[in-house]
Formats: structure tokens, C-alpha cells, sequence
């Protein structure tokens, strides 16, 4: 395990050492100081939009840089050969797999955790602000979403290309955000021949939509029922264990 | 004499997908002997650098099996190794410093062993004063020292050095052979694979010479100018032998 | 992560571009230049803006619904049926229709907790099954997607209406409501709706019925060319009509009504209203 977390607290000083997550908080702290300051029609404190509109770019930053970020770990490391000085040391793929994981993980975690911070600070100077139950399952949930998103990308990253493996790791989390009824839709028409097949995509595919929580954040509905919040904690869990193991398996075969 | 290590028919087949593979090496077999420096020679393309990695695990051999220590090859038998890569890339967004500590955390080796372990490698190879800059700043040369001190991070009992002095000026070039023959004579064990052969002939207690990916002739360099009558140089042999093959 | 910044500003550029058109609009519209040729971003972006323009309105009306429905197809959004059902009756408390005073859960999401499915089942219950309408102090939540609405396409004519009924009428910003109409109407000089928003508040908000008359006899002009309906038509002609009784412009009233009355041939009310204003004549 130690080694495990030194290669992911490497990752992390990549993150630090890199300008993207420095443009990409100056531009997030911009265009929220923007949105915050516009009043409408004579009315400064309608609020919900701003909460809306800076949970979608706080989102859209930390995905974008957990899902490139974490895309790069292992080809990079095999482009650049930094991988077999590496391997000639005590460390199993296995382990570098699991590390390079984790390491997406916490960069993602680190990052997501300063922007979120940006956009509470303003959500809460305006308006009607959001409760401290609500804004914590959030803040859970945007990381079990990172964890996921991080699973997936060093999965793909076991045969696909850079470019390949954003791009389907993008699609796949668009696709779940906005037209995850229409699968939904189609599981639930009694009528359907093929159901177990449609079933088991369902269970297959990773479920991106899980959470999503700008609506109950911006329009304060009631923070979600603790049974799913759990749940969901561990479908996260379990689906990117599932995920990790599957890639170290693929790794373990790779011709290096 | 103890035996380090020992490679026993290994051959390495890549695969290309739906054609049978090109072997690039086929049937070799050598041993390595404690307090020995062993040369490993052989044209571009030969198979050193896949003999090198299958000696590290880096890569499954197709046929045949390594050891070390008697030992299959494993991460843990990776804890008395000592490896320097052909191609010096590191982490470009790391000091000289980060890196060694890195590997050597990873080593689990006590931080104050560590900590002075690294001011001594910094000065060995005479990056004490570019310690805390970023690697990317650094030149190939200077890449070739980092690589050079991460191998010796855990004082491994065996070092693997693949092309060594592959960016060197002719100075450090000297300095490396000089902390090689001192290393020797500390009772570690090198294996090192390379082009110069006028460093071969100076260091090598023992030369295996490798083309198309067999071994052509294994020897001492003493034998071979003993043979000629120091008529002949190691280079001049080196050219002979694999023009023939 | 060139991409990312790319990717981001892609997406906030249109809504930037509304604000800096806004300052546009106002510098030009001193220098004595038309909105039409002040509105360069527009021209630039083209039908992308005025795409987003009604995705702004539409999300006006999911934050009317606290950020929850779908929109079924052919369905008109919620807010438009919301000021119908206000010029229909001119008060907009005494309405039937879609309004609801309470939460209610929406019968499509019931069925789906019913499955073994567990993935489903937490899919279900993370969605939010209630439905409810801003109030109170809520309803200036809607105001930022109008804005944006309206900002990114100066032909909208739905969203100037909407957002100057809402302003005047729901928040009781007379001031801004009107002002927010004015703007409309000069970015759609023949826009019938507007006059047909105007009228109405005048008459119900601030009992002006001259300059109800005067807009709601524009609205009357235009409607004709227009894509208005029948109760469209009534709206308006019902409106005109009490302006004018105001007014005292009796025959008037009276022509606006049998102009009702060719639509909506068994309105018996309306046949004595005529009647006694006919007396009064």
C-alpha cells in the first residue's frame, strides 16, 4: 500500500507543477466574480442561476482536468520510458496501476476541492445560499463522481489511444447526464424482448448520472434520502474496484 | 563463486497482432558472478536492451528463465538491483533531488539514510549545485548523471547499466569507469551494456558479444589480446566477429 | 488543457456576448442607431444565439418548476400558460388550469420504483418527483434566463413578454416591467403580444387606461398580421374593450366585444355587457 500512495502523491506534485489547474481556477474565479456581480432588471440577489451556472463550470473544470490528467498517466509514462526505471524497482503493474488510480483521484479531489470552495464562498455571499447537508452530499458526491471518472479513464487508457480514451470517456458521461431517461425509458417498457440484455448493459455501463446534484443544490430541494447517499458510496466503490482490477489485469499482459 | 544472476535459453518473442512475432532474442543463456564487471556487447538492434529488461521482469520471456540470487524475478528481487535505462527520461516536473528521494522512498529506505545518501549521489556526480532545479531544464548529459545516481539509490549488490556513458563528456565518461572499478572493488556486481568498447576493454572482467539476437562469443577481453598476441584490439575483434556472423 | 479553456469560454462566450451587447445597445441606441444595426454580436453568432436564446427561456420555465419537468412535445411552456390564464380572467389569483398551490408528485416517476432493478431503484430515487411553482420571494429566479433570453435575441418577442409580466405583474416592478416592454417593443415594432402586456398592466397595475387605450389599440392593429389565435384575440379585444369603457369610448368598446363575439358565438355574458353599455349610450 505505502507504494501505492507514493506513486499517487507523485501524480499530485505533477498537478502542482503544471499551469492548467492555474488557468482553469483564475478563469472559474473570473466568469463566477462576473456571473455574481450581474443584477437583472434592478434585482441583485437572484441567486439560483448563479448556482447553476458555477456548479456546471466548477464541474466541467475538474472533469476536464481529472479525465486528461488521468488519461496521461500510463502512456506518458510509457512514452517517455519513465516506466521502466520504475518497474526496475519494487514496484509490481499492479501497483502502478492502483498508484497512477489514485493518484487521478486525488488530483482530482485536490483541484475539485479549491474550486468547490471558490463557488461555495460566492453561492453563499448571494441571495438564498444552500444548506450544509446539501452542499456536504455534494461535495461526496462530486468525488465518488471523480473516482469513477478516474476508473474508467485508466481502464480505457489499457487500449486506446490519449485522444480515444477522452474523448469516449467524455461521451460516455455526456450521454449519462443528458439522456440517461432514455435508457431508463427502455428498461422499464414492459413490452421489451430483449430485458435481460438491456439489463445488464444497464448494470455494465458506469452510471455518471448517480451524481449529479446541481439541481437539488441550485433549487434547494431536500438533500438526498441517506439509503441511496450510501448507496450510491458504495456502487462507486465497487464499480471502480471492479474497473482498477480489470486494468492491472490488462497491464499485467502488455508488452512493454 | 556465487552466481548474481543467471539467464538459461531466455528467448523473447514479439508479438505483432496476427503475424508470428520477430524474436528478438533467441536462446541465450549467461550467468553473472559476484564481484564481477560484465560487458555486454552487440551492433543496434541486437537484443541487449530485451535481455536487459527480461532480466528485470520489465518483460515475460517467451521461452527460457532468469533468476537472481536463485530467485525467479519479482518486484521483490527488484530491492537488491540497481538499474540505469538506455534513454534518460525522468519526470520533467521533478528536482534531481525529488526524484532520488522518490525512488528512494519507494525503497522504503530510512529517511536519514536517505537524505544523506542523496547529498552524496548529488556529489558524486556532480549535480549538487543543480540539485533543486527542475529536470527539464537539464541537458542529455546531465539526464545521463541523475539516471546514473537513481541506480545506486538502494546500493544494490547487482547494478544492470544499459549504454552508461551514452551522453558523457570525456571527463565524466572517466569519473563513471573510476566510481565503476570503485564499486567492484565495494563487491558489487555490474552488468552493462555498450558501444565503447575502449571502456569494455579497460573494465570487463568478462564480454559477451550478441548479434541478431543470439550470443556470439562469450570471453575475458585479457584472452582475446592474449590470443592475437596484443596484435589486435577489442575493437578490431568486435568488428571481425560480427562481420562474419 | 488548452481544450479545457476552449471548451469553457465556447460556452460562455454567448452569454458574455449578451452583457456586452447590452452596453452596446445602450451607447448606440444615444448615438441615434437602431437595435438592428447595433447588434453586431448578434449578426456574428446568428441563429446559435437566437438557439440559445430559447434555451434561456425554456430554462426560465424549468426554474419556474424549481429546476424539475420536462417539457412534453407540442406542450406550451408553463409560463406562457401562466400569463394566458392571467390576461384571460385580469386577475392573475382567479385561474384554473396548471396552477398548483401545493407540491404534488408528478405520476411518471412512480412506476419506475417499482422494479428489482437496484441500479434502477437508486436512479429513481435520486430524482426529485415533486413539482412546484416559484413563489413569493423566489420568483426573481426565473429573471436571470429571461434577461439572457432576451439579450441574446432582441426578437424574442415571448420572452419580453413574459419577463414584462413577470416584473410588472408577479414581482409588482411596475418601473422595470414597462421599461423592459418599451425595449421590447422597439426591438418589434408590430409585436402584438407586447402592446397586448402593456395594455394590461397599465390597466390592472397602475389604472392608466389612456395609455392602456393607446397600446392596446396597436395591439388590436397588429394582430391581425400576426400569428394570434382566438383567445389570443380576446385577450386583447377584452382589454381594449374595458380601457375604453374607462374612457368612455362606448362604441368602441362595443366593436371590440362583437369582434369577441364572432369567435365565441355563445357568450351570453358578453351579450349583456353590450347590451347595458348600449344603454348607458
Amino acid at each position: 500500500m505505502k507504494t501505492v500512495f507514493l506513486l499517487a502523491r507523485h501524480s499530485f506534485k505533477e498537478l502542482v507543477r503544471k499551469k492548467d489547474f492555474y488557468v482553469l481556477l483564475f478563469l472559474l474565479i473570473g466568469l463566477i466574480i462576473f456571473f455574481y456581480n450581474k443584477t437583472f432588471f434592478g434585482t441583485a440577489d437572484a441567486s439560483r442561476y448563479l448556482k447553476d451556472i458555477g456548479y456546471s463550470l466548477v464541474m466541467i473544470c475538474s472533469i476536464i482536468l481529472c479525465v486528461t490528467f488521468t488519461a496521461k498517466q500510463i502512456p506518458s509514462e510509457l512514452e517517455s520510458k519513465t516506466i521502466y526505471p520504475l518497474l526496475a524497482k519494487p514496484v509490481s503493474r499492479d501497483q502502478l496501476v492502483w498508484g497512477k488510480f489514485l493518484g487521478g483521484l486525488f488530483m482530482s479531489a485536490a483541484s475539485f476541492t479549491i474550486f468547490f470552495i471558490v463557488y461555495l464562498i460566492f453561492i453563499n455571499l448571494k441571495g438564498e445560499g444552500v444548506k450544509g447537508i446539501l452542499m456536504f452530499q455534494a461535495y461526496i458526491f462530486s468525488l465518488c463522481l471523480f473516482t469513477l471518472l478516474s476508473a474508467v479513464t485508466v481502464f480505457f487508457s489499457m487500449f486506446l489511444t490519449l485522444s480515444a480514451n477522452i474523448t469516449l470517456t467524455l461521451l460516455l458521461f455526456f450521454y449519462f447526464s443528458w439522456y440517461n431517461e432514455s435508457l431508463r425509458s427502455l428498461l422499464l417498457d414492459e413490452t421489451l424482448k430483449m430485458r435481460l440484455f438491456y439489463n445488464l448493459l444497464f448494470y455494465a455501463l458506469p452510471h455518471f448520472e448517480f451524481f449529479d446534484m446541481k439541481t437539488r443544490l441550485a433549487h434547494s430541494w431536500d438533500p438526498i434520502p441517506l439509503w441511496i447517499f450510501v448507496s450510491v458510496i458504495a456502487y462507486t466503490l465497487i464499480y471502480s474496484t471492479l474497473l482498477v482490477i480489470s486494468s492491472s489485469a490488462l497491464f499485467r499482459r502488455k508488452n512493454l | 563463486m556465487e552466481r548474481i544472476f543467471c539467464i538459461e535459453n531466455l528467448t523473447v518473442v514479439y508479438d505483432r497482432k496476427g503475424v508470428s512475432g520477430d524474436k528478438a532474442v533467441e536462446d541465450i543463456s549467461l550467468f553473472l558472478n559476484k564481484g564481477e564487471i560484465f560487458g555486454f556487447l552487440g551492433p543496434n538492434g541486437a537484443g541487449k536492451t530485451t535481455t536487459i529488461k527480461a532480466l528485470l521482469g520489465i518483460i515475460t520471456p517467451t521461452k527460457g528463465s532468469v533468476s537472481i540470487f536463485n530467485r525467479k524475478v519479482s518486484p521483490q528481487t527488484m530491492h537488491v538491483v540497481g538499474y540505469m535505462p538506455e534513454v534518460a527520461n525522468y519526470y520533467w516536473f521533478l528536482t534531481p533531488r525529488e526524484i532520488l528521494d522518490f525512488y528512494g522512498n519507494i525503497f522504503d529506505i530510512d529517511k536519514n539514510i536517505l537524505d544523506k545518501r542523496v547529498d552524496e549521489l548529488l556529489n558524486m556526480v556532480e549535480l549538487d549545485r543543480a540539485s533543486d532545479k527542475l529536470l527539464k531544464t537539464f541537458s542529455k548529459g546531465m539526464l545521463q548523471k541523475v539516471s546514473f545516481a537513481q541506480a545506486l539509490i538502494n546500493d544494490p549488490e547487482v547494478l544492470i547499466l544499459d549504454e552508461p556513458t551514452t551522453g558523457l563528456d570525456p571527463i565524466s565518461k572517466m569519473n563513471m569507469r573510476d566510481t565503476l572499478l570503485k564499486l567492484k572493488e565495494r563487491g558489487k556486481t555490474i552488468f552493462f551494456s555498450s558501444h565503447e568498447l575502449s571502456e569494455v576493454e579497460i573494465i570487463c572482467d568478462r564480454v559477451a558479444n550478441i548479434k541478431n539476437g543470439k550470443i556470439l562469443k562469450e570471453t575475458r577481453p585479457k584472452n582475446i589480446l592474449d590470443e592475437k598476441g596484443n596484435q589486435i584490439s577489442l575493437e578490431k575483434h568486435f568488428f571481425e566477429l560480427v562481420r562474419d556472423k | 488543457m488548452r481544450f479545457a479553456a476552449i471548451l469553457i469560454l465556447l460556452i460562455c462566450i454567448p452569454l458574455l456576448s449578451a452583457h456586452v451587447d447590452s452596453f452596446n445597445h445602450s451607447y448606440l441606441l444615444k448615438k441615434g442607431l437602431t437595435s438592428e444595426h447595433s447588434d453586431v454580436l448578434y449578426k456574428a453568432f446568428g441563429e446559435f444565439r437566437g438557439f440559445l436564446s430559447d434555451m434561456s427561456f425554456l430554462n426560465a420555465d424549468i426554474y419556474f418548476h424549481g429546476g424539475v419537468y420536462h417539457l412534453e412535445e407540442g406542450e406550451t411552456p408553463h409560463l406562457i400558460v401562466e400569463q394566458a390564464h392571467a390576461t384571460a380572467d385580469m386577475r392573475e389569483e382567479d385561474h384554473n388550469g396548471h396552477m398548483h398551490d401545493d407540491d404534488h408528485e408528478d405520476a411518471g416517476y412512480r412506476h419506475s420504483k417499482n422494479t428489482m432493478n437496484i441500479l434502477l431503484k437508486i436512479s429513481s430515487g435520486i430524482d426529485i418527483t415533486r413539482h412546484i411553482h416559484l413563489s413569493g420571494k423566489r420568483k426573481k429566479e426565473i429573471l436571470p434566463w429571461i434577461y439572457y433570453a432576451i439579450r441574446l435575441n432582441p426578437k424574442n418577442v415571448q420572452a419580453y413578454s413574459i419577463g414584462g409580466f413577470w416584473l410588472a405583474v408577479k414581482m409588482k416592478k411596475h418601473k422595470e416591467g414597462i421599461e423592459l416592454l418599451e425595449e421590447g417593443i422597439e426591438n418589434n415594432p408590430r409585436a402584438w403580444q407586447l402592446y397586448l402586456t402593456m395594455g394590461h398592466i397599465y390597466i390592472s397595475r397602475l389604472k392608466d387606461y389612456e395609455k392602456a387605450y393607446d397600446h392596446l389599440t396597436k395591439a388590436k392593429r397588429f394582430m391581425g398580421s400576426g400569428n394570434a389565435d382566438r383567445f389570443d384575440r380576446r385577450s386583447v379585444l377584452t382589454f381594449h374593450a374595458e380601457a375604453c369603457i374607462h374612457l368612455k369610448k362606448y362604441r368602441e368598446a362595443i366593436d371590440s366585444w362583437e369582434r369577441i363575439l364572432k369567435d365565441f358565438p355563445g357568450s351570453s355574458q358578453l351579450r349583456g355587457r353590450i347590451a347595458r353599455v348600449r344603454s348607458l349610450m
